[in-house]
C-alpha cells in the first residue's frame, strides 16, 4: 500500500505562551489522520491534538456522531485511536492516555471513509429507529437468521481495527511480586500513604497509571502544601520515596484487576512512550501482585451534565479543561461556556479566565456562593446563576449553546432561552469516587446525600479506601486518609508507624462541591423527543434510552445495563454510570440507593492480551520433553510427533521416502529383522515397601501378591466407575520391590492417582512411590533378531527363553553397560526392553545401531509401533478408550480377578448397565478393498442408504496400512460388536464415497502368539 | 486467586494446588452389599453448598500432600486446614460434617462396616481413614 | 551450601544438558551479565521417602539431620539433605558415590517402611547466579523471593513458569535449580529469555 504523504505540521495555535508541565525545547512531530502536527515533550496525544485545535478525534459507536475529548485521562470514554502501524498497529487507545513520542502514527476510528464525511453518520438521522434494545428487538426473528445478522452487525458495530498481521511483532512480560502494602494510585494520598507505610520499613508498591506522580495536583495552579507549589510538594515527596530501598514505584502502571486474597494485576506501560524501544525491554509488563493490605486511592471521576447535545467536540469534563490549561498549557477554547451544578467547576473558570479565555458560568442553583463563586466575580467573571444550558449547537465542534432559566433539579424551562456563541463548553455534573478497585474485591458501596455518590463502605479485602475514592472531596482530607491508611496498612502487616500522623499544611482554595441533584437538564420537549442527550457516550447511550427501558419494564439497574448497554463499554461507564442510575432512579420515582449500581469487574481499563500471555508464546508456550536420546534421533532426519509434552520421533523418513513408505519399511524391518524403538518416554514408578504387593492388587484388575520376583505382568488400572484408566507392565524386583510403567501421556496421572488412594483411603499401606521416568532410558529392540543383536553388542547373560523367559527381567551388563533387561513385548516379536541409567542412553542407542547394523537394525518411531501393536491387536489406553470403556468391553475380561474381594472398578463392573448389550464394544475391521484405510474417527452405519441422520454403530478407533498382513487392518468400537462377527459394516465419507469392511476379530497376524521366543 | 496454607509447606498460591472436590466420602468396598442407586452415592453424587465446604486439596506442585480444607465458598475464606483422615477442630466446620446428607447414605454405612477385606487393613491401623473418609 | 560444586568427582557418561552449546547476551548495560547459568553436572541424587524415625541412620551416613526443617536444607560438608515433603527428602551427595550410599542405607533400614531411590540421571540440577537472580526467577515463580523472605539454605518445590522445580537458595544471588531431565532444555530455554533486560551467560 502506498502511504499518503503527510501535509505540513500545522502550528500549535492552542497553545498557551507560558506555563503547563511540557517541555518546549523538545518539539515533537507527530501523524494523525495522515496530517502532521507538532506537540511538546510532556504531551499525551489529546493535549497536542487540543494545542493544534483538533478536536474532532472519533465517531461514535452506534450513531456514528462526530465526537471529541470528554476527558484528559482514562475515564475519556469518546477519544478512542488508532496508534501505529502495520503489524504494531493497536486500536482502541484513549489519546488522553497516549504520551506523546517523535514519530507517533494515529487514526481515528469508526469513519469511513473519513472523519468529517462518515457515511455510518446516516444512524444518526435515522436514530428513531435505534432505540434502546434495538438489537434484541429486531434481529430476535427468525432465530436461524441470528448468524447471518450477527456477521453484519458485528462489522457496524465495531470499534476499533485490529493490526492486519495478527502476529504482535512486541515483546511482553510478566512477573510474580510480593509486598506489604500495595498503593493503587499516586496523587495526594496515594504519596502520603505510600510514604507512611514506606518509612515504617513495609515493602511497598506505588503504582499510578500516569507517566509522573502527583495525581490531580498536577492540574491545579491554586495550591501550595506545605508552603510551596504543588509541583515542588510531589518532587519532594517523590524524592524521599525513591531512597527508601523497599518501595517500588511504578509510573505508567494500572492496577487493572483486584482478586482474592488481595492479588492484583498491574499493567506497566515500559516503552510504549518511547520513540525508539529498546530490544532487551518488555512493550509492557504485567504485575501479578499478593499485597498484605492495598490502600486503594485511585482518586475520582468528573461527571457530565446531561443535556441535549452534550456529546459535541468542544464539550468537555471541566476538570479536564482545567488540566488541559494548567498541565499542559493548552487553550481548549477562547469563548468558553462553564456549567456546572457545583462550586468546583468555578476554578476552572478561574484557570480559563487566567489564561485569556472569554468565559462565562452558567450555574444550575440558585443560590450558588462561596469563596470559589466571590473570586470568579471578583475576577469579573460573568455568572448565569439559576440556569442550564439546555441544547449545544455545531457540526464538527460546539459553536452555541442554547441557555435557560430552569427550576431546581433543571427538569423545567421557567423563562426566555438566550443563545450565545461559544467554542467550549467545561461541564460539571459532581464526582464519583473511582471505586472500581473496592468493588472489584467485592467492597460494599453506600450513597453519600451530600456529595452525591456512591462510596466505598464495608471492605471485603484488607484493604483500605483514602482520598477521593473514599468519597472526601477536599485535598486536607485526603492528605491525611492517605496518611493513615499508610500507617494502618503497614502496621496490620507487622511494621512499627509512629502514633501521631502530621498532615502537610495546605494553602489551597477551600475545596467545596455542593453539587445539586440535577441528572437530566430538560430540552423543553417530552422524553425522547429532541435532540440527543448522552449519558454513556462510548456506548451511545442516551438519557431517552435509559428512560424508554425503564418504561418497558427493564427497571432492575442489572437489567437496564444490558438491555441499553450502559456501562457496557471498554470504559465501564466511568463518567455514566451514576447518571444512568439517578435517571432511573427518577423515572421509577425511587432513591438512587434503592436502585442501586451495578458490580464493577475486572479489567479497570483495558489490559493488552499480550501482556497477559506475555512470554507463554512459541516454544516457551508449553514445556517441550525430550528423551536423552533426542540427539541421535534429531541427527538422523528424524520426523517428531508430539505425545503430551513428550517430542517422539515418529518415524525416520531415508532420502526421497514418504512417510508411508518409511513406516512401512520400518513395520516390516520389525517383524523380519529386528526395530528398535525409543521408549523412554513410557511412565516408571519405583514402588517400595511391605504392602507394595497388597496395594497393586487393589490398584490393577488382576492378581499380583504371587507374582515371582524378577517376573513381569501387564495390569489394567480402572477408575471407580470401572473405566479403562490405564495399563502397563510392572515387574517385581524383590519381595517389597515393583517397577510399575505406564503409558507415555498417564505417567503423572498414575502416580497422583496411586498416591492419592495411598495418603487418604489407604493409609494403613506401606508403600512409597517415587517417580523414575526420566532415570531411565528405554530401547526397545524387537523383532527375530534381537537375540543376536544382544550378543553382537555384548550381553553378558544367556538368553535362551529357558533361562530368560517371556514376561522376565534380568539384570545384565550390554557392551559393559549396566542395563535391566525386560524380556516384554507390544509387537508380538521377539523383544527387549533395554532400561539403561539415562545419563548411558544415548551410547546404549549407538551401541545397539552399530551391533545391529550387520543385521538391518532398523530405528522405527511411534507410527510403527502403533502398526506393529494393531496388527496385533493390542490396544491403547487413550486411542480405543476415552473413559467410557471398561475391560469386557474390551473383551479383556481375562484380566479382571473374579477371586479378589476388591479393586478399584470392582463395585463399578457389577452395575447392571455394564452388562447392556448395545455398549461400544472393541472389533476389528478388514475394508473389502484391502488397500483402502479408513480414516480414523469415521463412524460405522449399518445401511449406508439410510436417510440422513443415520444411525451410528460407533467410530474407528485405529486404523491403518499393515505390510505385513499385507492389507488394511483396523479397530473399532462398535455397539453390540462381539455379537457381529463376519457382518459388513460401512463407512459414508465426507465426500459421498462409502467404505465397506467386515467385521472380525481384532488380531490381524500371528493369532497364535508363536512369535514371540523369535 | 487463593492462598491456600499448605499444612506442610506453608501459604502457596493456588495454581500450586488440585482440587479434589467433596472430602469425606468413604469408599464402599466391593462386597458390601449394596445396589446400584446406593453405590451411585457414592460415585456421582457431590454436594455443592453456599458457605462452608470441605474439601479435599493437593499439594500438586509443591509436597504432592493430601489435605482437608474448611472453605467459605461465597467468601473464599479458608477456616481451616487439616489432615486426611482427621476431621476438623473448628465447631462450624465440625457441624458441617455432621450436618451431612452423606452421613445418613447406605453407601457411607457400608464402608464403615468392618469386612473380610479390611480387617487385615485394621489391624495395621488403618482405620481412621476409613471412618472418616478420604 | 557454599561448597555444593565442589569435589572433583565425575559422573561418567553424558549430563542432561550435553548437547547445548554454551550462549551468552550481553548485559544493555555494557557491564557484567545478570545471570549466569551453568548444569551442576556432576552431583548424586538420591530420593529419601521415610520420617525422622530414621534420623540416626541416615545421620550416621550423611552427618545431616534428617529431617530437614519444613522447606529448609540440612548439609554437612558435600552432602545436603533438602526437604520435599513431610515423609520425602531428596539427598545430594558427591558424584559416584549415589550407589553405595544408597544402599548403605537401604541395608541398615531393611524391612523397615522406608525407601531411598537413585535419581541422579532423573533430575538436572542448574545453577543460576548473580545480581538479578531473584528478578529472573520471579517471573516465573510466584513465591516470595525477596532476601529476607527466601534465604539461603531454604528450599521449595514449586513451578518456574511451566515447569516444576526444587528452588534451593544457597547464597543470596544463588540458587539451586532441579528439575525433571526431560524438562532441563525447557527450562534452560525459559531463563536465557526471561534474562534476556540483564544479560545472561550459559556454560555449554
Amino acid at each position: 500500500m502506498r502511504l499518503l504523504k503527510p501535509k505540513r505540521a500545522a502550528r500549535q495555535m492552542s497553545r498557551l505562551s507560558r506555563g503547563g508541565r511540557i517541555n518546549r525545547t523538545k518539539p515533537i512531530t507527530f501523524t494523525f489522520d495522515c496530517k502532521q502536527y507538532q506537540g511538546y515533550e510532556g504531551d499525551t496525544l489529546a493535549s497536542a491534538l487540543l494545542a493544534n485545535n483538533v478536536h474532532l478525534v472519533g465517531r461514535s459507536f452506534k450513531y456514528h456522531r462526530p465526537r471529541g475529548i470528554l476527558g484528559s485521562g482514562s475515564e475519556e470514554p469518546n477519544a478512542l485511536i488508532r496508534l501505529g502501524r502495520g503489524a504494531y498497529a493497536e486500536p482502541n487507545l484513549r489519546a488522553t492516555q497516549i504520551e506523546l513520542f517523535e514519530g507517533l502514527y494515529a487514526q481515528s476510528q469508526n469513519r469511513t471513509p473519513s472523519l468529517k464525511f462518515d457515511i455510518g453518520a446516516v444512524n444518526s438521522l435515522l436514530a428513531r429507529f435505534f432505540p434502546a434494545g434495538f438489537y434484541y428487538k429486531t434481529f430476535m426473528w427468525p432465530a436461524s437468521m441470528w448468524m447471518s445478522y450477527e456477521r453484519v452487525i458485528r462489522y457496524a458495530a465495531g470499534l476499533g481495527r485490529v493490526a492486519d498481521d495478527h502476529n504482535d511483532p512486541d515483546r511482553y512480560e510478566k512477573t510474580h511480586a510480593h509486598c506489604d502494602v500495595l498503593v493503587a494510585g499516586g496523587g495526594a494520598a496515594g504519596l502520603m500513604a505510600a510514604l507512611h507505610a514506606g518509612r515504617s520499613g513495609a515493602r511497598v508498591i506505588l503504582a499510578d497509571e500516569q507517566n509522573e506522580f502527583g495525581g490531580w495536583l498536577l492540574a491545579e495552579n491554586d495550591t501550595r502544601i506545605e508552603g510551596v507549589d504543588a509541583s515542588a510538594w510531589i518532587a519532594g515527596m517523590v524524592a524521599e520515596l525513591e531512597t527508601i530501598p523497599e518501595v517500588t514505584l511504578l509510573p505508567r502502571t494500572t492496577v487493572f484487576g483486584y482478586m482474592d486474597h488481595n492479588y492484583l494485576t498491574l499493567v506497566e506501560r515500559v516503552t510504549d512512550h518511547l520513540a525508539e524501544r529498546p530490544a532487551h525491554l518488555p512493550r509492557q509488563r504485567l504485575w501479578k501482585v499478593r499485597a498484605g493490605q492495598t490502600v486503594l486511592a485511585q482518586g475520582a471521576h468528573e461527571r457530565p451534565l446531561v443535556f441535549s447535545g452534550n456529546d459535541l467536540p468542544g464539550v468537555m469534563l471541566a476538570g479536564a479543561v482545567r488540566n488541559f490549561v494548567n498541565r499542559y498549557g493548552v487553550l481548549p477554547g477562547n469563548r468558553a461556556i462553564v456549567v456546572t451544578n457545583n462550586d468546583d467547576a468555578y476554578r476552572t473558570a478561574l484557570s480559563l479566565d487566567e489564561a485569556g479565555a472569554n468565559v462565562v458560568v452558567v450555574d444550575l442553583r440558585i443560590d450558588a456562593a462561596g469563596p470559589l463563586i466571590t473570586a470568579a466575580r471578583d475576577a469579573e467573571i460573568a455568572i448565569m446563576a439559576g440556569h442550564a444550558v439546555t441544547l449545544a449547537h455545531g457540526g464538527h465542534r460546539v459553536a452555541r449553546a442554547e441557555i435557560c432559566p430552569v427550576n431546581e433539579g433543571a427538569t423545567q424551562i421557567i423563562g426566555d432561552a438566550v443563545h450565545m456563541d461559544c467554542d467550549l463548553i467545561a461541564m460539571s455534573g459532581g464526582l464519583s469516587p473511582a471505586v472500581h478497585l473496592h468493588s472489584q474485591a467485592r467492597g460494599k458501596l453506600e450513597w453519600d446525600d451530600r456529595n452525591l455518590c456512591f462510596k466505598p463502605s464495608a471492605t471485603h479485602e484488607a484493604s483500605f479506601n483514602a482520598g477521593a475514592c473514599n468519597g472526601g472531596f477536599d485535598l486536607g482530607a485526603a492528605l491525611r486518609e492517605g496518611a493513615r491508611a499508610g500507617a494502618k496498612a503497614a502496621s496490620a502487616t507487622g511494621f512499627k508507624t509512629s502514633a501521631t500522623i502530621e498532615a502537610p499544611a495546605l494553602d489551597t482554595p477551600k475545596q467545596s462541591w455542593r453539587p445539586l441533584a440535577a441528572w437530566k437538564i430538560t430540552n423543553g420537549e417530552g422524553p425522547g423527543r429532541g435532540p440527543k442527550a448522552f449519558v454513556d457516550f462510548q456506548n451511545d447511550v442516551t438519557a431517552s434510552d435509559v428512560v424508554l427501558a425503564a418504561r418497558e419494564g427493564f427497571q432492575s439497574v442489572e437489567h437496564l445495563k444490558r438491555y441499553t448497554t450502559m456501562g457496557m463499554a471498554t470504559d465501564q461507564g466511568k463518567t455514566s454510570n451514576i447518571n444512568a442510575l439517578a435517571i432511573l432512579a427518577n423515572t421509577l420515582g425511587s432513591e438512587i440507593p434503592e436502585v442501586g449500581t451495578t458490580t464493577f469487574r475486572m479489567p479497570y481499563t483495558p489490559a493488552n492480551i499480550g501482556a497477559i500471555a506475555a512470554r507463554d508464546i512459541g516454544h516457551l508456550f508449553d514445556p517441550t520433553r525430550l528423551t536423552r536420546m533426542d540427539d541421535w534421533h534429531r541427527a538422523n532426519g528424524a520426523s517428531f510427533e508430539h505425545v503430551g509434552q513428550w517430542m517422539r520421533a515418529w518415524y525416520y523418513p531415508k532420502e526421497g521416502e514418504t512417510m508411508t513408505e518409511a513406516v512401512n519399511r520400518e513395520v516390516l524391518a520389525a517383524r523380519t529383522t529386528a526395530g528398535l524403538l525409543d521408549a523412554s518416554t513410557l511412565g516408571k514408578i519405583d514402588i517400595r515397601g511391605p504392602d507394595a504387593a497388597e496395594f497393586l492388587n487393589r490398584i490393577y484388575t488382576n492378581s499380583w501378591l504371587k507374582l515371582g520376583v524378577g517376573k513381569c505382568r501387564y495390569g489394567l488400572m480402572l477408575k471407580d466407575d470401572g473405566m479403562v484408566m490405564d495399563d502397563g507392565v510392572t515387574t517385581r524386583l524383590a519381595e517389597d520391590h515393583f517397577h510399575m510403567t505406564t503409558t507415555t501421556g498417564g505417567a503423572a496421572n498414575v502416580l497422583d492417582w496411586m498416591e492419592e488412594w495411598l495418603q487418604t483411603e489407604w493409609q494403613e499401606l506401606k508403600v512409597y512411590l517415587t517417580s523414575v521416568t526420566e532415570e531411565w532410558s528405554v530401547a526397545t529392540l524387537s523383532g527375530p533378531n534381537a537375540a543376536k543383536i544382544l550378543e553382537a553388542a555384548g550381553v553378558d547373560i544367556d538368553l535362551s527363553a529357558s533361562s530368560f523367559p517371556f514376561m522376565s527381567m534380568q539384570e545384565a551388563h550390554l557392551g559393559g553397560l549396566p542395563v535391566r533387561l525386560f524380556r516384554i513385548s507390544f509387537t508380538g516379536e521377539l523383544s527387549y526392553e533395554i532400561n539403561v541409567k539415562a545419563r548411558h542412553g544415548l551410547a546404549l542407542w549407538t551401541l545397539l545401531m552399530e551391533a545391529g547394523a550387520e543385521f538391518g537394525i532398523t530405528p522405527y518411531g511411534t507410527e510403527a509401533m502403533h502398526v506393529l501393536r494393531a496388527e496385533k491387536g493390542f490396544i491403547i489406553v487413550g486411542q480405543e478408550t476415552d473413559g467410557s470403556v471398561t475391560p469386557q468391553d474390551l473383551k479383556m475380561d481375562w484380566i479382571v480377578s473374579d477371586v479378589k474381594p476388591d479393586f478399584i472398578g470392582k463395585r463399578a463392573l457389577a452395575r447392571a448397565s455394564m452388562g447392556f448389550d448395545d455398549r461400544k464394544q472393541l472389533v476389528g475391521l478388514l475394508t473389502t478393498d484391502s488397500q483402502r484405510v479408513i480414516p480414523e474417527g469415521a463412524h460405522a452405519v449399518i445401511d449406508p442408504d439410510q436417510p440422513m441422520p443415520m444411525e451410528m454403530l460407533g467410530q474407528v478407533t485405529s486404523s491403518y496400512y499393515s505390510p505385513n498382513v499385507g492389507s488394511s487392518i483396523a479397530m473399532a468400537m462398535l455397539k453390540g460388536g462381539h455379537s457381529m462377527l463376519g457382518s459388513t459394516v460401512y463407512f459414508p465419507m465426507l465426500d459421498g464415497d462409502v467404505i465397506e469392511a467386515e467385521i472380525v476379530e481384532p488380531t490381524f497376524f500371528d493369532a497364535k502368539g508363536e512369535r514371540i521366543n523369535g | 486467586m487463593l492462598i491456600i496454607n499448605c499444612p506442610y509447606c506453608g501459604p502457596r498460591e493456588e495454581s500450586e494446588f488440585a482440587c479434589g472436590g467433596e472430602a469425606h466420602i468413604a469408599r464402599p468396598l466391593a462386597e458390601n452389599s449394596i445396589n446400584d442407586a446406593e453405590f451411585a452415592e457414592y460415585l456421582f453424587l457431590r454436594d455443592n453448598p453456599k458457605g462452608l465446604f470441605l474439601e479435599r486439596w493437593r499439594h500438586t506442585a509443591g509436597c504432592r500432600r493430601w489435605f482437608n480444607v474448611a472453605r467459605d465458598t461465597v467468601t473464599h475464606e479458608i477456616i481451616e486446614v487439616y489432615p486426611m483422615g482427621a476431621l476438623p477442630r473448628k465447631a462450624e466446620a465440625l457441624e458441617t460434617y455432621a450436618a451431612s446428607w452423606r452421613r445418613d447414605t447406605t453407601a457411607e454405612k457400608a464402608a464403615q462396616k468392618p469386612s473380610q477385606h479390611n480387617a487385615a487393613a485394621k489391624k495395621t491401623g488403618g482405620t481412621a481413614s476409613r471412618q472418616e473418609g478420604r | 551450601m557454599a561448597d555444593i560444586m565442589t569435589g572433583d568427582a565425575m559422573l561418567t557418561g553424558r549430563n542432561a544438558l550435553a548437547g547445548r552449546a554454551g550462549m551468552s547476551t550481553a548485559a544493555p548495560d555494557g557491564g557484567s551479565a545478570g545471570l549466569l547459568i551453568k548444569e551442576v553436572a556432576h552431583i548424586g541424587k538420591i530420593n529419601i521417602r521415610g520420617t525422622k524415625a530414621f534420623a540416626k541412620v541416615i545421620w550416621n551416613h550423611t552427618g545431616c539431620e534428617f529431617p530437614p526443617a519444613n522447606n529448609m536444607v540440612s548439609s554437612a560438608g558435600a552432602r545436603h539433605i533438602v526437604w520435599l515433603g513431610p515423609d520425602e527428602a531428596l539427598l545430594l551427595c558427591e558424584a559416584g558415590m549415589e550407589r553405595d550410599l544408597r544402599r548403605k542405607i537401604s541395608d541398615d533400614l531393611a524391612g523397615q517402611h522406608f525407601a531411598a531411590t537413585n535419581v541422579t540421571d532423573a533430575l538436572c540440577v542448574l545453577q543460576v547466579e548473580g545480581p538479578d537472580v531473584r528478578a529472573v526467577l520471579a517471573k516465573g515463580c510466584a513465591l516470595d523471593l525477596h532476601p529476607k523472605k527466601f534465604v539461603p539454605g531454604q528450599c521449595a518445590q514449586t513451578m518456574l513458569a511451566h515447569a516444576g522445580v526444587t528452588m534451593i537458595a544457597t547464597d543470596e544471588n544463588c540458587f539451586l535449580l532441579i528439575c525433571r531431565t526431560s524438562f532441563a532444555a525447557y527450562t534452560l530455554d525459559w531463563l536465557q529469555d526471561a534474562a534476556l533486560e540483564f544479560g545472561f551467560v550459559f556454560q555449554g
